[in-house]
């Protein structure tokens, strides 16, 4: 699956085109995302607003990258939808993510910090 | 059949037959042209015959009469009057004959006359032989009669001589000179026995105003131009009977002439003298003899030519029929050839070809050729029919793999089967716990499923019962499920009834292996007798309790996933349970059920099917949910399990 990505003020900006994340494409995304990790970006927003449906598949996969971030990366999650956002909830996982409601303000979050 | 098609060998033969009627057309033409030539010589050689017949009746009848009258008058004659008769009978006879074989009935006019001629003849030579023996007077007037009888019957041979030569036409053209030239001596022959009688009148009348000469020296100017003529035009061939005719010519013109001339030079001016009269009929005697041999010698030369060109024909026609029968032998072996080494190779080709084409590779490969083009069509051949063969055994390959296919297709469905089956013993049957009564809807989205669920009761009269879903579907799901399954429900068998949920489920999520997916959990424990449940939510939606009195209550707002981070920690809450309540524990199955478009059924259309005014059996209430999921989806498989388990708490019975 494709991710645009784009760096702003330092920070990576990911953008999944995919408007649905699950099994089908958890693979790639969580692929992805190590593959920028790996290359060395420490701080990243995956950006979220085009997303209307994330599975539990494709959070394990951003689960898996968050433990395989450094401890000095930093991963935030911008832009999350009503449905997503109850997902992230649920699983209490709005607590381990850095949740910002979109990415100017993710950015300038990473990029203060 | 009636259709030609076009075919190669059609063509070929077409080609062959072409080019053979044409070279045929030429030989046969040529042989058609000796063969028709020989029948023209036959012709010629027919009319020879006759034309020699007549012309030698002529010679011999007048030297007959010639000698006859030599011998009635008293002179030495040129032949014996007999052998006169003899060959003047012979030739008599085969006129007639050629007469009669000439044509049926066409000469019997003259055949009839030719037999009164014989018969005429033979009279007067009996009357002339016993003349002889008689006196002078009975001599002249034998002589007279015979005289008069021939210059009768001279005219009437040439009426048949005239027939016979306006019938036959033209002359042939190769003895059209010498036919010629034997007309002309005989003429002059005529000329000179008439012209003897003439004279040997006059004399004997003593007038010479009587003379009625014949111009011989006229014809003979024609025998001597026709001569000249002749050898010129046969000066190549210098035959015998040119030389002949040639001198009878000289002798006619440098000594019969002459003493004809004196014997009439002396009758103009009187009697004419002996002397010339004795050299007259000697040289007259003498002309006779030459002109004879001449007519001989001419008869033999164009008999001998017709022979020759007959001979010469008789060649040509062995010649062209050899070379028919060579041409037509060389055309059908062409043909044989052809048709065996070309065309009935390529009708192979073509045959084999065509059922290769239809897939039928069952031929024999061709035997070798020895044309190199044809072979490299046979090799061609045998190629596509190798690489027909090949595909044709890739296809039964593939056949072969499809089937196994098909059977391993098999065998894994029933292994699902099977597992699905093992999966399934793991699930409880709704049943009667103490304090509340358990029911399950469960429906995986495929044979085998990530949701699972259970309970351990307590002696106590509490019981513990867990729903799991693991992200995820299939195979590598279905085992998670099963090693979560196994997992929650040994830690709630070895755990203290005293230990909290929150440290059980804590636990279990630092023991859960990271290689494995997270799931998902709501454990719920109820206490029937204190009226209360506790819930640990972990990842899962929440715990809805409906109470006897009506509406829905969810209880919790989260929790980590059970395997997801290692330090999550989680929350126990506590809810009322109360006789008539109901606990519903939900997988997400049934809330993200999504629409053709994608639509979610939602909590809210969930919510409302739980909450209505009258609260319905909980078998009804399943059937509602089941039947609502299906008008949704609209397909046949749920995209995922779905798990709904109710506990609903009774009145308390005491134990007695």
């Amino acid at each position: 699956m494709p991710i645009n990505a784009r760096t702003e003020a330092g920070v990576l900006v990911l953008t999944p085109e995919d408007a649905r994340l699950d099994a089908t494409n958890a693979a790639s995304i969580r692929e992805a995302l190590i593959g920028h990790i790996e290359a060395g970006a420490k701080a990243l927003v995956l950006d979220l607003s085009g997303v209307r449906f994330v599975d539990s598949s494709a959070l394990g996969a951003l689960i898996a990258v968050l433990k395989r971030m450094d401890p000095l990366g930093k991963l935030a999650i911008a832009g999350v939808q009503p449905a997503v956002a109850r997902l992230f909830s649920i699983t209490r996982m709005d607590r381990v993510f850095a949740m910002h409601p979109g990415t100017p303000e993710a950015v300038s979050a990473l990029s203060a910090g | 059949m009636a259709l030609i098609y076009n075919t190669l060998r059609n063509n070929l033969l077409a080609l062959f037959a072409w080019l053979g009627m044409i070279a045929l057309g030429v030989l046969v033409w040529n042989l058609g042209t000796a063969v028709s030539e020989h029948f023209r010589i036959q012709a010629e050689l027919g009319r020879g015959a006759e034309t020699d017949a007549l012309i030698q009746l002529s010679y011999d009848l007048r030297r007959e009469d010639m000698a006859l009258f030599q011998a009635l008058s008293g002179e030495p004659p040129l032949i014996s009057p007999q052998d006169g008769a003899r060959s003047t009978d012979a030739a008599l006879d085969r006129t007639a004959a050629l007469l009669v074989g000439h044509d049926q009935g066409g000469h019997a006019a003259s055949a009839s006359l030719l037999s009164d001629l014989r018969a005429g003849l033979d009279a007067r030579r009996a009357a002339a032989s016993a003349a002889l023996r008689a006196d002078e007077g009975a001599r002249q007037a034998a002589l007279h009669d015979w005289r008069r009888y021939l210059d009768a019957a001279y005219p009437d041979l040439e009426g048949i001589s005239h027939d016979l030569i306006a019938e036959s036409g033209e002359p042939a053209a190769r003895i059209a000179q010498l036919t010629t030239l034997r007309y002309y001596a005989l003429f002059a022959f005529r000329a000179l026995i008439a012209n003897r009688f003439a004279i040997e009148d006059a004399v004997r009348a003593g007038q010479a105003d009587a003379i009625h000469l014949v111009m011989l020296s006229d014809s003979s100017a024609q025998l001597r131009g026709a001569a000249n003529l002749a050898e010129d035009q046969f000066l190549s061939d210098r035959a015998p009977a040119f030389g002949s005719i040639a001198s009878a010519t000289d002798f006619l013109v440098a000594d019969y002439l002459p003493a004809e001339m004196r014997v009439l030079e002396d009758m103009l001016t009187g009697t004419p003298r002996d002397a010339s009269l004795a050299a007259w009929r000697r040289s007259s005697h003498d002309a006779v003899t030459h002109l004879t041999n001449a007519e001989a010698a001419l008869a033999a030369e164009a008999g001998s030519r017709l022979r020759l060109a007959e001979k010469q024909d008789h060649a040509a026609i062995m010649l062209w029929g050899t070379a028919v029968a060579l041409a037509l032998a060389l055309l059908l072996s062409a043909v044989r050839f052809t048709l065996h080494r070309i065309v009935s190779p390529l009708e192979q080709v073509h045959s084999r070809m065509l059922r290769l084409a239809n897939d039928d590779l069952t031929f024999e490969p061709v035997p070798p050729t020895r044309l190199a083009e044809i072979q490299v069509m046979y090799d061609a051949l045998a190629v596509f029919r190798e690489n027909a063969l090949r595909r044709e055994k890739m296809q039964a390959e593939l056949a072969r793999l499809n089937d196994r296919v098909v059977a391993a297709n098999h065998s894994m469905t029933a292994e699902l089967e099977a597992a699905a089956r093992v999966q399934a013993a793991q699930l409880p049957p709704s049943c009667d716990l103490p304090g509340a009564q358990f029911h399950a809807f469960y429906r995986p989205s495929r044979m085998i499923a990530g949701d699972t669920y259970d309970y351990v009761s307590l002696p106590d009269g509490r019981t513990r019962l867990f729903q799991i879903d693991v992200s995820g579907h299939g195979a590598a799901a279905a085992l998670v499920s099963v090693m979560s399954h196994i997992a929650v429900k040994t830690a709630l068998q070895q755990a203290a009834p005293s230990e909290s949920l929150a440290d059980i489920i804590s636990r279990i999520n630092r023991e859960w292996s990271e290689e494995l997916p997270y799931f998902t959990m709501l454990l719920v424990e109820i206490d029937p007798r204190a009226g209360t449940a506790r819930v640990v939510q972990a990842g899962h939606p929440p715990l809805l309790r409906l109470p006897l009195v009506g509406g829905v209550e969810t209880v919790g707002d989260g929790g980590m996933p059970v395997g997801a981070l290692p330090w999550a920690e989680y929350e126990e809450l506590t809810c009322a349970f109360h006789p008539g309540d109901r606990l519903i524990l939900t997988t997400d199955g049934v809330t993200e059920a999504a629409d053709a478009d994608g639509n979610m059924f939602g909590d809210d259309r969930y919510l409302g099917l739980l909450a209505r005014p009258v609260r319905p059996d909980v078998k009804s209430l399943f059937a509602s949910v089941d039947s609502a999921l299906w008008d949704w989806c609209g397909t046949e498989a749920f995209d995922d399990d779905v798990t709904i388990l109710i506990l609903e708490a009774k009145e308390p019975t005491y134990a007695h």
